[in-house]
């Protein structure tokens, strides 16, 4: 097997979230690919017509490398269900290609050196430590945590929640693509436009409300999203 | 020696980042300090209209780049400040003439001889605006306290963020009488949305369109608002601690276009 150092360009891995396809971040891809093909051969069909999860680690993919990928992918009958990549670069390309995209999931302990993993109860969060100005975006497959404001302009799109400790402008949209029970919190919540789920609701612009900032919570109710104080608890 | 070399710009056009760069240039030379100006707007040139230096151009950026003069050759120097340089951009050339490889070593080139290098950055954020962020260390960012150029600012801040870090703010066209009546931003509005460090507020003021006209920036005349506003700007840069007067008021557009859904 191609190994770069000891540790396999291509490797595939039963994990509780699925079967997984491991890509070095390292090597240079054609070398991968040629991993990949290796492994493929190997298996004799074996993942045919299988949803696997795409683990490109911390790579900088571009969209001729996820083509050729792809092809390979298809020609073999695999279907992707989702990928995991840490480079922000590389969600946006595969989210643009239309797969769905996480920035981590738990691995094994061995192999999480490569990956920061959160498992917290089953679920994991994107946390983000810093504002996003207009023209940012993240785009994430789970709860997003963010400290800093949201401006105008700039973009979350999350599976799940959505918790701004900040001022939220920007578009964000919880529970991508059709979770309703998502909800979004924030400081101070004053976007023009939110999305949770299938629904979205525009800012009310007749309506002459700006007292102090507090917290408060937007989720769906009969089929409607609505914006309430944050009590403290959902 | 070496200067410090700041670019001067705002995504959008038009908010007067080649004013403010004559103005501050200006305002530097005159604490006789040793300034140069690069026009880095290739293809649609200014810089030297708002200074009246137009008619001595010779050789410009592009010129010195491509190694068809020396940048002593290009340098052009202003009719009433000796330290005060311009290096002028082309007219007839693209953007694409120049990358920000080459922009670096101008820059590090005019710091040698000069204390401040301003770059004159075009309206916004393709090979113009990479090529003039490329020569400098420091960024100024230009708005007016208007919707539009607030949010290409903070799109600018967030570039700007990679490479310099985060730049000082000049709020331009302040018009404390729309403030007044709440109908346009004021500075905490503004500073709630940028979240950066204000270097200085200068207001709406007519002359600077009479000054850009005449090739007289407004900094030179000390019975203009606008003028006092910028030499206060030079003062700060220069390490001064001088207080921003407020031009405020007390409305701001956020108070009357209260917004935001039905709320239970």
């Amino acid at each position: 097997m191609a190994q770069r150092g000891g540790v396999d360009l291509f490797s595939i891995k039963g994990l509780k979230s699925g079967p997984t396809f491991l890509f070095d971040d390292q090597a240079p891809f054609p070398a991968v690919m040629t991993a990949v093909e290796e492994e493929l051969s190997r298996a004799k069909g074996f993942f045919r017509d299988s949803p696997v999860i795409l683990h490109f680690g911390g790579r900088l993919l571009n969209r001729e490398e996820w083509w050729a990928l792809k092809e390979v992918l298809h020609r073999e009958g695999l279907l992707p269900r989702y990928a995991v990549a840490a480079v922000p670069a590389s969600r946006e390309l595969l989210y643009k290609e239309g797969l769905p995209v996480r920035e981590h999931i738990p691995l094994p302990a061995h192999e999480s050196k490569k990956v920061q993993a959160t498992a917290v109860g089953g679920s994991t969060a994107l946390y983000l430590r810093r504002g996003l100005r207009s023209g940012q975006k993240e785009v994430f497959d789970g709860e997003v945590v963010l400290v800093g404001d949201v401006n105008q302009g700039a973009e979350i799109l999350a599976g799940g929640d959505i918790i701004v400790v900040g001022t939220l402008r920007g578009v964000v949209h919880a529970g991508y693509p059709d979770n309703a029970e998502a909800v979004v919190i924030a400081m101070n919540l004053t976007p023009l436009q939110l999305r949770i789920g299938p629904f979205i609701a525009r800012a009310d612009e007749n309506q002459n409300h700006r007292g102090s900032p507090r917290p408060e919570l937007a989720r769906v109710k009969d089929e409607r999203i609505v914006i309430e104080p944050y009590q403290g608890k959902l | 020696m070496s200067g410090r070399a700041i670019v001067i710009t705002s995504g959008k056009g038009g908010v007067g980042k080649t004013t403010a760069t004559a103005n501050l240039g200006l305002g530097l030379a005159q604490h006789d300090r040793k300034v140069v100006l690069v026009d880095g707007d290739i293809g649609l040139r200014n810089l030297d209209i708002i200074l009246g230096l137009e008619n001595r151009i010779v050789y410009h950026l592009v010129d010195v780049v491509r190694g068809h003069c020396q940048v002593r050759q290009a340098l052009v120097k202003d009719k009433r400040f000796p330290h005060l340089s311009l290096l002028p951009a082309s007219q007839i050339d693209q953007k694409e003439s120049i990358n920000p490889e080459q922009m670096r070593e101008l820059a590090t080139q005019l710091k040698e001889e000069f204390d401040f290098v301003l770059i004159d950055c075009p309206a916004g954020i393709e090979q113009g605006f990479r090529n003039a962020v490329a020569g400098a260390d420091e960024a100024i960012v230009i708005t007016t306290p208007d919707v539009s150029p607030v949010r290409d600012a903070d799109r600018v801040i967030g570039l700007l963020q990679h490479s310099l870090g985060d730049p000082q703010l000049i709020i331009n066209r302040m018009a404390t009488q729309m403030v007044q009546r709440g109908d346009m931003l004021n500075q905490q509005d503004v500073l709630d949305i940028l979240a950066v460090d204000l270097l200085g507020i200068v207001p709406e003021d007519e002359e600077v369109v009479v000054a850009g006209n005449r090739g007289s920036p407004v900094v030179l005349n000390e019975k203009s608002r606008s003028g006092q506003a910028y030499g206060r700007i030079v003062r700060r840069m220069l390490g001064e601690d001088v207080p921003i007067p407020e031009l405020n008021g007390h409305g701001g557009l956020f108070h009357r276009l209260g917004k935001l859904f039905s709320r239970r």
